[in-house]
C-alpha cells in the first residue's frame, strides 16, 4: 500500500519536471521574444549564432536546461512542498492554506493569512491545525476513536485536564459520514513548521517479553516483532561507554550496526560474548530500534485488529520521546531530519531556492551598477576616470568578509539588507574594469565617432552603440559570480552571520551537521552534495558559456 | 655578480630609481625572464608606482576610520558586557548583597565605576579624538591591550603568525609544485581523455569552498560513523613536546592534512586553468609557428619559448602569495578548529574585542595594498609589453 503511494508521488514528481521543462524551455523564449520583438529589441544574427553554438555544447546545455526548469519549479515550492494542503473542506469550510502561503510569499500580497485554527478543524486547540493528522483521520477514522478512547482512559486516570471531548466525538461522527475533504501536497513537510510536541515510540526488546504475561497472543506479539528489526549502533553505545569499559565496546564490535530480526537472535548474539548479567541488561535497554512516530504505530496496530484496550497496554510499555534530535535517513524522512525535527528534503529545496534567487539578485544588480560605473569611466575618460578609479582601489581594500561579519553581528541582517551589504561591498566592483576597458576600446572606433557627429547624445551612444557591442564579457562572467555568491551566502548562513535563524538555508544545515558529526553524518553529506552539484552545474554553465560565446580557437600545429 | 648585473641596466634619470635598480636582481632571480631585457621603468611606470604607494596611506586611513566608528557608535561594546555581567552576578546573589546599588528592582552602576570603565576601554572620548589617539599608537606600533586576553595586541597576532605562515607556505608550494605541471599536460594534451577527466575534479574543486570539502574529509575520515583516520580538530595532539622528532612531523601533519586539503582545493583548480589557458594561447601563436618552421623540436619549443611567456600571469601573482601567507580562512580554520588568525577575527568580533579587530584590520589592509603593489610591478618587471605598451 505504501509503496503504491510512493509510486503514484513518484510519478506525480516526474510530471511536475516534464510541464516545468516544457514551460522554461518552450513557452518561456516564446513570450519574451515576443515581447522584446514588440519593444523593437531584435535578437541579432551573431547572437543566434552564438546560442546555436551553445546549444551544441552538450554538457552546458543539459546543465543549463536543468538549473532553469529547478528554479523555475522552485517557484511554486510552496504548492509542492509544504505542510499545509491545497485544499481542505471541513464541515461547509473550505480553505486553501498552501496556495495563500505561496501568494504570501511569492507575490508578497499578505492581506489573507494561511493561517487556520484546530478548533474549526476537528481537533483541539488553538494553534495551527496539524494537517497530517487531519489526513490520516480522513483516511481512517478509527484512528480518532483510538484517540478518544485514550483520551478518556487518561482523564479517568486522575489526570485532571478539563479537555472536552465533544467536539472530538463530532468531529468523529464527521469523519465517518465524510463530510471531510483534503489533498495534501506532494511532499507533506515544510521548513517552517514547529514540531515541538511530536511523539515517538522507543522499542527495545524487553518490552516485548513483558506482553507475554499480559494476556497477548503468540501471533500478536509475532506480528509485533516482525515491525521491528533490532540494531545496535555506535550512538546508541555512547551513553552506556563509561559503565561498559573499553574491552567489551571493542568486543562488541563486530555485532555493530547488523540487523537482527528478533530479540532471541540479539541474545544469542551478544550470549557468545562473555558479559556480566547486568551489563547485557544494560545492552538490551540502550538498543536502537525503529523508532515509530505514534500516530504511525497506532494505525498498524489498528490494522492489526488488536481491541483498544490491549493497545493502551502495548503503548504504556513503550518509553515515549517527545522531542527528536537528529533522525537518520529512513522511510518516514528519506533525507533525515534536523536538529529540531524539521525534515532535509524541504530545508534543501527552500534553501535552494533562497540561494540561487539571492545570487542572482545580487549579481543582476551589481552588474548594472558597475556597467554604469565602468561605462562612465571609459567613456568619459580624464578626472572622472582617475578619480573613480582611485576610489575603486579604495574601496576594494575593505576586507569583504570581515565587515559583513562585524555588520552583521550588530543587525540581524534580513534577506534584503544581506543582499544590498554584498552588493554594495563586492558585486558592482567585479565587472567594473572590464567594462571600462570595452567602453574604451570601442569609443576609439569608427561608429562612435559617426553617431557623435551626427548628434547622438552621450548615454544614447553608450546604451544603444556601445553597450551591446560589449555585453560577451559580462555574460561570460555572469555565471561564475552566481557561483561565487551562492557561496557567500553558504559560507555566511554556516557562520551565523547570514539570514535570520529559522529561514531554511544550506549553510545553517552544515553547521548543525558539525556538531553532529560523529553521529549524524547526513546533515553534512546530503548538503554538502546537493551544494557541490548545484555548484558543479553553473561552472559547467559558465564553462559551455564562454565557449560559445567567445571562443578561442586553438589552432597548434602538433 | 649581481652588483654586475645591476651596471648593465640603462637607468632613467630619476635618482630615486636606484633603490629599485637593486630590487630588478632581486626579481631576476626569481622570474624567469631573457636575458635580452636590461631596460628599466619609462617614465611614467615610475609615476605610476609612486602615486600606488602613496595611495597607501590615505586608503588606510579611511578603511580604519570608517571601521573604527562603527565600532564606536554601534551597541553590544564592552560596556554593555560589562553592565550584563554585572547585573548576572548581581541576580545570582539573590539581591541579597549590593544593597546600595539597587533602586527600584533596577541595577546601575555607579557613575565613578562607569567612568573607570569607559577609562580602560578608551572609549571616554569622542569618536575623532579616540580615533587619532588610536593611530598615534599605531604609528608607534602600540595596538593597545586586547580586553579578552589581557595582553598586548600584537602579541596576541604574533602568536598565531606561525600556524598561518604554515599553511599558507605549504599552500603556495603545493599549488605551485603540482598546478604548473599539471596545467602544462593538460594544455599539451588538449581534449584528450587525461584533459576531460580531469578537468572534472578541477571543475569540482573551483565549485566546493574550501571548508565544505574540509566538512566532507572530516565526516568520511573523522571518526564516528565512518573510518578513523584523522582527529577531529586541533593543531597539534596535546602532548606534542613528548614526541620524537618524526613523531612530531609526523603528528603535525596527521592533524593538519584535512585544513591543507581545503585550503589547495580552491585556488588549484583557478592556476591550473590559468596556466592551461595562457600555454594554449601562447601555442597558437605566431612565433611558435615560426619555431615549428625552423625545425625546432617540439620539447624546446614549448619549454623553452612558449612556457616562459605563458608563466607571465602566473608570476604576477606572487605579491597575492604575500596576502595568502597570512590570511587565514575564518571558515577552515572554524571547521577544523585550528587557532590561526581567521578564528581569532571570528571571536573577537563575537566576543567584541575592539583593539584586536582593529589590529586585524591594519594588518590585513596593509597586506592586501602591499600585495597588490608588489604584484603589479612584477607583472610590470616580466612583462615587456607593459613596459613599452603603455
Amino acid at each position: 500500500m505504501e509503496l503504491i503511494n510512493a509510486l503514484i508521488r513518484l510519478i506525480e514528481v516526474i510530471i511536475l519536471f516534464c510541464v516545468g521543462y516544457l514551460c522554461t524551455m518552450k513557452l518561456i523564449p516564446k513570450i519574451v521574444t515576443s515581447i522584446m520583438g514588440r519593444c523593437g529589441f531584435k535578437v541579432s544574427p551573431i547572437t543566434q549564432k552564438r546560442i546555436t553554438r551553445f546549444k551544441t555544447i552538450k554538457r552546458g546545455y543539459y546543465s543549463f536546461v536543468i538549473i532553469v526548469t529547478l528554479i523555475f519549479l522552485s517557484l511554486f515550492l510552496e504548492l509542492m512542498v509544504n505542510n499545509k494542503p491545497l485544499v481542505i473542506a471541513y464541515n461547509d469550510k473550505i480553505k486553501f492554506p498552501a496556495v495563500v502561503e505561496w501568494v504570501n510569499n511569492v507575490f508578497f500580497i499578505k492581506s489573507i493569512s494561511p493561517f487556520n485554527k484546530k478548533s474549526e478543524f476537528g481537533q483541539i486547540g488553538d494553534s495551527e491545525v496539524d494537517y497530517r493528522l487531519f489526513q490520516k483521520y480522513s483516511q481512517n477514522p478509527e484512528l480518532l476513536k483510538l484517540d478518544i478512547e485514550e483520551l478518556k482512559a487518561k482523564m479517568g486516570m486522575n489526570e485532571s485536564r478539563d479537555v472536552e471531548i465533544a467536539p472530538l466525538e463530532q468531529a468523529y461522527e464527521n469523519f465517518k459520514t465524510k463530510r471531510h475533504f483534503i489533498i495534501m501536497p506532494i511532499y507533506p513537510y515544510s521548513p517552517y513548521e514547529h514540531l515541538l510536541d511530536q511523539e515517538y515510540l522507543k522499542i527495545t526488546p524487553p518490552f516485548l517479553k513483558e506482553l507475554e504475561p499480559k494476556g497477548f497472543e503468540q501471533s500478536t506479539i509475532k506480528t509485533l516483532e516482525s515491525l521491528t528489526t533490532f540494531t545496535i549502533t555506535k550512538q546508541s553505545l555512547k551513553d552506556i561507554e563509561s559503565d561498559l569499559g573499553e574491552k567489551v565496546i571493542q568486543s562488541l564490535k563486530p555485532l555493530i550496526n547488523k540487523k537482527f530480526k528478533t530479540a532471541e537472535e540479539l541474545e544469542n548474539a551478544i550470549d557468545t560474548l562473555s558479559l556480566s548479567p547486568a551489563e547485557k541488561e544494560l545492552i538490551m535497554k540502550n538498543l536502537e530500534s525503529v523508532d515509530f512516530n505514534k500516530t504511525i504505530f497506532k494505525e498498524t496496530l489498528l490494522k492489526l485488529n488488536i481491541p483498544f484496550d490491549k493497545i493502551f497496554l502495548i503503548l504504556k510499555n513503550i518509553p515515549h520521546i517527545s522531542l527528536r534530535p537528529p533522525n537518520h535517513p529512513g522511510l518516514e524522512h528519506p533525507l533525515g531530519t534536523d536538529d529540531s525535527g524539521l525534515d532535509v528534503i524541504p530545508q534543501l529545496l527552500y534553501g535552494f531556492r533562497i540561494s540561487l534567487l539571492f545570487s542572482i539578485l545580487v549579481t543582476f544588480v551589481g552588474n548594472c551598477i558597475g556597467v554604469t560605473v565602468g561605462g562612465i569611466m571609459g567613456y568619459y575618460g580624464g578626472w572622472i576616470d582617475i578619480l573613480i578609479q582611485r576610489f575603486i582601489e579604495i574601496w576594494a581594500s575593505i576586507p569583504f568578509l570581515f565587515t559583513i561579519m562585524i555588520i552583521a553581528s550588530i543587525v540581524q541582517p534580513s534577506f534584503i539588507l544581506l543582499a544590498i551589504l554584498l552588493i554594495v561591498l563586492s558585486s558592482w566592483l567585479g565587472i567594473t574594469y572590464t567594462v571600462r576597458g570595452e567602453f574604451y576600446r570601442e569609443k576609439a572606433k569608427d561608429y562612435v565617432q559617426a553617431a557623435d557627429s551626427i548628434g547622438v547624445s552621450n548615454w544614447k551612444i553608450m546604451l544603444k552603440h556601445i553597450l551591446p557591442n560589449s555585453l560577451v564579457p559580462i555574460v561570460t562572467y555572469v555565471p561564475f559570480e552566481i557561483v561565487a555568491y551562492i557561496s557567500s551566502l553558504v559560507s555566511l548562513d554556516y557562520l551565523g552571520f547570514g539570514l535570520p535563524p529559522g529561514t531554511p538555508s544550506w549553510g545553517g544545515l552544515l553547521s548543525q551537521g558539525m556538531q553532529h558529526i560523529r553521529y549524524h553524518p547526513h546533515l553534512i553529506i546530503v548538503p554538502s552534495t546537493t551544494f557541490a552539484l548545484t555548484l558543479f552545474a553553473v561552472v559547467i554553465i559558465g564553462e559551455a558559456v564562454r565557449e560559445a560565446f567567445d571562443p578561442k580557437v586553438f589552432s597548434r600545429l602538433r | 655578480m649581481l652588483r654586475n648585473m645591476s651596471y648593465k641596466f640603462k637607468i632613467c634619470n630619476l635618482q630615486f630609481l636606484k633603490l629599485l635598480n637593486y630590487l630588478f636582481p632581486l626579481a631576476y632571480c626569481f622570474v624567469i625572464i631573457s636575458k635580452k631585457e636590461r631596460v628599466l621603468f619609462m617614465h611614467g611606470m615610475t609615476t605610476y608606482f609612486i602615486r600606488r604607494i602613496l595611495l597607501i596611506p590615505l586608503t588606510f586611513i579611511i578603511i580604519t576610520f570608517l571601521v573604527y566608528t562603527v565600532l564606536r557608535v554601534v551597541p553590544g561594546g564592552p560596556i554593555e558586557q560589562a553592565q550584563l555581567q554585572i547585573k548576572m552576578a548581581m541576580m545570582g546573589e539573590g539581591g541579597a548583597g549590593g544593597g546600595g546599588l539597587m533602586g527600584k528592582g533596577e541595577i546601575q552602576i555607579p557613575e565613578e565605576a562607569m567612568q573607570e570603565l569607559k577609562k580602560y576601554y578608551h572609549l571616554d572620548k569622542p569618536i575623532i579624538v579616540g580615533y587619532f589617539e588610536w593611530f598615534t599608537g599605531i604609528a608607534k606600533l602600540d595596538f593597545g591591550d586586547s580586553y579578552i586576553h589581557g595582553e598586548p595586541v600584537i602579541k596576541v597576532i604574533v602568536s598565531r603568525f606561525p600556524i598561518s605562515i604554515y599553511f599558507g607556505l605549504i599552500g603556495y608550494f603545493a599549488t605551485w609544485l603540482v598546478c604548473i605541471p599539471l596545467g602544462v599536460y593538460k594544455a599539451i594534451k588538449h581534449k584528450s581523455l587525461f584533459d576531460t577527466s580531469t578537468s572534472v575534479f578541477v571543475f569540482l574543486g573551483y565549485s566546493i569552498p574550501g571548508f565544505v570539502a574540509c566538512l566532507i574529509l572530516l565526516v568520511l575520515f573523522g571518526g564516528g560513523t565512518f573510518w578513523n583516520f584523522v582527529p577531529l580538530e586541533g593543531f597539534r595532539s596535546d602532548n606534542w613536546e613528548e614526541f620524537s622528532a618524526l613523531g612530531k612531523v609526523l603528528d603535525q601533519v596527521h592533524h593538519t592534512i584535512v585544513p591543507v586539503i581545503g585550503y589547495l582545493i580552491g585556488g588549484f583548480a583557478t592556476m591550473t586553468i590559468l596556466m592551461k589557458n595562457s600555454l594554449l594561447e601562447n601555442l597558437g601563436a605566431d612565433y611558435v609557428r615560426t619555431a615549428f618552421a625552423k625545425g625546432l623540436s617540439e620539447r624546446r619549443v614549448i619549454f623553452v619559448h612558449a612556457l616562459r611567456n605563458s608563466l607571465i600571469p602566473i608570476t604576477a601573482g606572487i605579491g597575492h602569495a604575500l596576502a595568502l601567507l597570512f590570511a587565514g580562512s575564518f571558515l577552515i580554520e572554524k571547521t577544523c578548529n585550528i587557532p590561526g588568525m581567521g578564528l581569532l577575527g571570528y571571536n573577537s568580533i563575537i566576543q567584541r574585542d575592539y583593539p584586536v579587530i582593529l589590529g586585524l584590520l591594519v594588518f590585513m589592509v596593509l597586506i592586501q595594498l602591499t600585495g597588490n603593489i608588489i604584484s603589479d610591478l612584477v607583472w610590470a618587471l616580466v612583462d615587456p609589453r607593459i613596459r613599452f605598451g603603455k
